[in-house]
């Protein structure tokens, strides 16, 4: 036996999740439907197998003495076969010949233990019967046709053509229950274990109260694994994938060497609650795992429903959720085919066709997050679509609410697939300050799966908060920046992902994953690697940060959960939650791929409190350790050791930053050298949540109340005061229970902008944000497309100037928001909406209800512009010049039909082809798209009025000129070039409507 | 192809009745061709243009008019990319030359000869043509576009070889020939602001057999 390996699972900081979770569950009035047939035995199944061969699925009664056989075809308990009492597990041989029979018969003094094997020949139905001296505790065929039988004492080998047993190795320290048992126990509470093989049947894997242990089918090698857990390892299952590499036990996912790759959150570690089975080809498991909190005693009742959850196979990320009839409660089998699945239910057999979910109703929304930006121009209602479906297809029923008054939605109800407009009252949020979160609610008769709410984020800025919001779904942890590769990374706990973006545009360029339940990252002291810490993992994630691929995984310790990480010159160390009372900080061997903990911490006890962060100075120097309790400790990495610790506070909790001058700062304290205070931040101005150090000074974020702006203002440490406090137009995130320290701000390289985790995402703040902002000047605006002057009622501008807005801000949303960044731009009092803003330059789109005599105004912090008068005709065809082709840039959009290529010279248009035309300025649709809005993919957009497409003076045939499906202002026209066109290297296209025009040059060949 | 089989079935209309009574010989040939390139010039500087060396095949038929003198209505393909390059860049596209022509052979030994000598000339047309897969950005596409495209130009033939005798009706042949005719500037493109300007000297090697019957 190996030394003890640790495990357990985070409790605390889960119960506001779990008590939400319930309650959430407990009040959702409309779905009913479940996913699943329960095929109803009379008793309780202990272990199923699963014949193909015969049709037929087995079920151990424990408790009346029998092996049910339920047929596949009619699904019902057709047969049974009469066997000794207390059939604990099964077996069915390889070539389903054989089904070996284990009886849990461990009864105390006076009565007589009745320990023993069943072994069937299917073929003939005759049974022969081996009696044990210890109870078995689960068996299980190998490919080689022999049975691995585990008792509480013993590995066993049986042989089932010669029924010869032996003995191959023996176990200590497991303790079986003795019969009788208290009344509501259920098998998996009496057997305490599970044996399961892997698809190729050349491993065994199995799991009881104290042991972990592996069996090498054909070597006949035995290695097993003491450990102990909190909470207990439940459900009391094993599933093993299709080549032996990973297995689930209980609520851990496992590497076939025993490394815990991850674990399902907050488990209650019921035993008779729950199972597993894994999709090794899918890289999926279906688990049920009962949450903490929220089962009742031990018994199979629990308080949610139950729900099935398809997990990713690697790092046990939830794809989706699907309410059950009734709770799994033991062994889950997949068949050959992956699309059944069938589970040990609390009635009998769960059939659950995992193959066919696309068949059930299901429920899902386009969109994860709804943002409204509200803007100073105006206060008009604004609207957003949000598309309900069927991933499967189908039309399923459902409604939709909102959590709070101010909120409209169209409609209210429907079959899926369906669009539903969501209207806002800025109204009735005006008097607001920062962000209000609410959340749209899903509901179904028919669905069987659980949609998550969609999140309503509607923030009306004034003009004196700074800040550009960008939207990121999800639970934002923790944001670091990468000053060598000008990018930022956001830690999305919920997905379990790194979202990798770039510095320069604000865009999400990657997203890579991590294992189950991300806290905190570190970039190494080389700057090459990125190293994630995890809460429900015992690995670190590694990413090459130049290829952003992954690398090795860290290994901890047994029973060590790196949460924070931070890299030094000389040491990457880790404070881990350990399975155990004692936590420590870890140090990592990036070369071993592993991490070590040290005895001590300098002259210290390595013993941290569990929600210890770490945070490295920038040149590597000194590594500070905060803790909620208020100690403090310094690694020196030129001491390669802990060098201090004190405790002057009762309590620790927000911002922690560490310096390059030994300085450093948690909560709104400063701390010198030798953590000693040297003077506290002013408190009164908001809870602490981000701090960054920049040159001798340093920048910091407080949250005043939870329904609130945020504040943002800089810190002198010499005079120990925070000065020009500004008000951000959202509030910076705070900590949670559990997780009291936070990091929330971090500085852009060359110090272009800082970045703020904030309720929708993130806020792009200017660097200089406290600096007096100039007002905006307009100078002149153009068509968006080819630069010319005219421009057309929703066609694309560009508008030049100077101070339009503090930072570069860039969007993709549909409706394109009518306030971008800190600006907001206004034709005749109509808002436009802008895709683009920067310092000099804006890219918006002509409302569609302006034509004419028009003036703009664009509105900035610094103030409101100069009025712009232009004119807006109702068409001006302009061709875009955005064409790439290696470095040639501003070809004109004209592409090949055919091949969907752009037209250059050296791809030139042959004769008889189609070409397809981008261009903006042509005017009003039919039927009519609102402004910002794009046009349908499902309804043509056409333009009303129609252009002619000339090639050197040739009319040609046209398709269609319309808005183009999913873009905003971007017009498609497709024509035919006949086979008597005029050729050459410089043909003339033309683009007219009316008396408005525009041309541009394209190669023709035969 | 269709172009190149009627203009082959025609030849063989014209030449049919000048030879009922002559010796009739069919064969094959392969070899290799080598063409000189020629200078795109533009403001930015120089490229050269032309063909990639590549395999040409070929087919003949011959008629005997005089024991000296024979005539041969040829066709054969190149197959030789389009290129471009200067002295940094070059670029590529697949391209094939298919050529049809007549040639008058004149012999310096009869008929009977076992080793004869000849010199050859003619003329035809030449179909030069890019076949390549056509993508948006073609470096150098400043000087000249190589282009999916095809264009015929009339060719004039000199050349020379050696017929050898394996037995009385199977002749081992040699000869190089020149291929005289105008560059193919729909083809090979010269770029807006390019001046490209010459003739194109294509210079084919060629071994074969043929059969006299």
């Amino acid at each position: 036996m190996k030394p003890i390996f640790g495990l357990s699972t985070q409790c605390t900081s889960s119960v506001a999740i779990a008590v939400l979770a319930a309650s959430f569950l407990a009040g959702s009035p409309a779905f009913g439907a479940t996913f699943g047939t329960v095929v109803p035995l009379k008793g309780q199944a202990a272990d199923l197998a699963l014949d193909e061969v015969r049709g037929v699925i087995y079920a151990a009664n424990f408790a009346g003495s029998r092996v049910d056989v339920v047929s596949l075809a009619t699904r019902h308990a057709s047969t049974a076969l009469s066997v000794a009492p207390y059939p604990g597990s099964l077996a069915l041989s390889p070539d389903a010949r054989f089904l070996l029979v284990a009886h849990f018969g461990n009864f105390q003094a006076p009565s007589t233990t009745a320990n023993a094997l069943t072994l069937i020949d299917l073929t003939s139905g005759g049974q022969q019967m081996f009696t044990l001296g210890d109870p078995p505790m689960g068996v299980a065929f190998g490919a080689d046709g022999l049975a691995l039988v585990v008792t509480s004492t013993e590995f066993l080998l049986l042989d089932p053509l010669s029924g010869s047993i032996q003995v191959l190795d023996t176990i200590a320290g497991v303790t079986a229950k003795t019969l009788p048992v208290p009344p509501a126990t259920f098998p998996p509470q009496i057997t305490t274990a599970s044996v399961a093989v892997s698809g190729d049947g050349n491993w065994i894997f199995g799991l009881t109260d104290t042991i972990y242990f592996r069996y090498d089918v054909l070597n006949h090698l035995i290695s097993s694994v003491s450990y102990t857990a909190t909470p207990p390892q439940g459900p009391r299952v094993v599933s093993v994938s299709q080549d032996g590499s990973y297995f689930t036990a209980g609520w851990g996912l496992f590497s076939a060497s025993g490394l815990l790759i991850s674990e399902f959150s907050n488990p209650s570690g019921v035993l008779n609650v729950g199972s597993h089975a894994i999709d090794s080809v899918a890289g999926l498991i279906y688990a049920q795992i009962p949450q903490a909190q929220s089962q009742s005693g031990g018994s199979s009742a629990t308080t949610a429903p139950p729900v099935l959850m398809v997990t990713d196979a690697g790092n046990l990320t939830i794809r989706d959720q699907l309410q059950l009839p009734e709770n799994l409660a033991g062994k889950s089998l997949l068949n050959r085919a992956r699309d059944t699945m069938y589970s040990v239910s609390d009635s009998g057999i769960m059939i659950l066709p995992v193959g066919s979910l696309n068949l059930a109703h299901r429920l899902a929304a386009s969109r994860e997050d709804v943002l409204f930006l509200g803007n100073y121009c105006t206060r008009q209602a604004a609207a957003q679509d949000v598309v309900i479906s069927d991933p499967g297809g189908g039309a399923t029923d459902f409604t939709i609410s909102a959590s709070i008054p101010g909120i409209s939605v169209a409609p209210t109800s429907g079959a899926t697939p369906a669009t539903v407009h969501i209207t806002v009252n800025p109204q009735f949020f005006a008097n607001q300050s920062g962000t209000v979160v609410a959340a749209l609610h899903l509901a179904s008769r028919s669905a069987v799966n659980l949609p998550a709410d969609i999140r309503v984020l509607i923030n009306n800025r004034a003009p004196e908060q700074r800040g550009s919001i960008v939207d990121v779904p999800g639970k934002l942890v923790d944001i670091l920046t990468d000053p060598v590769r000008n990018r930022f990374y956001l830690l999305r706990q919920d997905k379990n992902q790194v979202l990798v973006f770039d510095g320069a545009s604000l865009q999400q360029i990657a997203a890579l994953r991590t294992y189950n339940t991300p806290t905190q990252m570190a970039i190494t002291f080389d700057q090459s690697s990125l190293l994630v810490g995890h809460d429900n993992s015992q690995l670190a994630s590694a990413y090459d940060l130049n290829t952003l691929q992954p690398l090795p995984p860290i290994a901890f310790p047994p029973g060590h959960y790196p949460r924070s990480i931070a890299s030094s010159g000389n040491a990457t160390l880790a404070a881990s939650r350990v399975a155990g009372p004692v936590h420590t900080i870890d140090r990592v061997d990036l070369l071993g791929r592993l991490a070590f903990t040290p005895t001590t911490l300098g002259p210290w006890e390595n013993n941290i409190n569990v929600n210890t962060v770490l945070a490295a100075s920038q040149n590597g120097s000194s590594i500070l350790a905060a803790m909620p309790d208020g100690t403090v400790m310094l690694y020196d990495s030129t001491a390669d050791s802990f060098v201090a610790s004190r405790k002057d506070f009762l309590a620790l909790a927000g911002a922690f930053a560490a310096s390059d001058y030994d300085l450093y700062v948690v909560d709104y304290h400063l701390l010198d050298s030798s953590l000693a205070p040297v003077g506290d931040l002013d408190a009164s101005s908001g809870a602490s949540s981000g701090f960054v150090f920049g040159g001798q000074a340093g920048i910091r974020t407080v949250v005043p109340s939870v329904q609130s702006s945020g504040v943002i203002e800089r810190v002198d440490p010499n005079l120990v005061q925070a000065m020009r406090p500004t008000a951000t137009a959202e509030a910076a995130l705070t900590g949670q229970p559990g997780f009291a320290f936070t990091r929330t701000l971090a500085a852009l390289p060359n110090a272009s902008a800082l970045v703020s985790l904030t309720v929708s995402g993130f806020t792009a703040i200017a660097w200089n944000y406290d600096a007096s902002v100039a007002p905006p000047t307009l100078t002149r605006v153009v068509n968006a497309a080819d630069g010319s002057a005219s421009v057309a009622t929703g066609g694309l501008v560009t508008v030049w100037g100077n101070h339009l807005s503090p930072v570069n801000i860039a969007t993709n949303e549909i409706p394109v928001p009518t306030a971008l960044g800190e600006s907001c731009l206004a034709i005749n009092g109509t808002p436009a909406p802008m895709l683009f803003v920067s310092p000099k330059q804006i890219n918006a789109q002509l409302p569609f209800e302006v034509e004419g005599t028009a003036s703009m105004v664009l509105h900035t912090p610094g103030g409101t512009s100069n009025l712009l008068n232009f004119t807006v005709l109702p068409v001006a065809p302009s061709v875009f010049h955005s064409g790439v082709a290696g470095p040639q840039t501003g070809i004109p959009a004209v592409f090949r039909a055919k091949t969907n290529q752009l037209v250059t010279t050296a791809n030139p248009i042959h004769l008889g082809e189609a070409i397809m035309i981008y261009a903006t300025g042509l005017g009003t649709t039919l039927p009519p798209v609102a402004t910002g809005f794009a046009a349908s993919p499902s309804l043509s957009a056409a333009a009303v009025a129609q252009p002619a497409v000339t090639l050197s003076g040739l009319t040609l045939p046209l398709y269609y000129a319309e808005l183009a499906p999913g873009q905003v202002g971007v017009y498609q026209i497709k024509a035919f070039v006949p086979g008597w066109a005029p050729t050459g290297m410089q043909v003339p296209l033309t683009i007219s409507q009316g008396s408005a025009s525009t041309t541009v040059m394209v190669r023709v060949i035969r | 192809m269709k172009i190149i089989s009627s203009l082959l079935f025609a030849a063989l209309l014209i030449a049919t009745p000048a030879c009922l009574a002559q010796n009739w010989e069919v064969g094959g040939m392969a070899g290799g061709g080598f063409t000189n390139g020629v200078t795109v010039s533009t403001a930015q500087g120089n490229a050269t243009a032309g063909f990639a060396h590549g395999l040409t095949t070929g087919v003949l038929l011959g008629q005997t008019l005089y024991s000296r003198v024979s005539g041969e209505l040829r066709y054969s393909v190149d197959f030789s990319d389009l290129r471009i390059s200067d002295s940094a860049t070059s670029a590529t596209f697949k391209g094939q030359t298919h050529s049809i022509h007549y040639d008058i052979l004149l012999s310096a030994r009869s008929r009977e000869a076992r080793v004869r000598p000849f010199v050859l000339a003619g003329g035809g047309m030449r179909d030069f043509r890019g076949v390549g897969t056509e993508a948006p950005y073609q470096p150098l596409s400043s000087f000249a576009l190589l282009t999916k495209t095809s264009q015929w130009v009339p060719v004039v033939t000199f050349g020379g070889g050696i017929k050898y005798a394996i037995s009385p009706r199977v002749l081992l042949r040699f000869e190089v020939r020149d291929y005289f005719s105008r560059f193919p500037t729909q083809v090979i493109a010269p770029a807006p602001d390019a001046h490209l300007s010459g003739w194109l000297n294509d210079l084919v090697a060629m071994a074969g057999l043929s059969f006299v019957f």
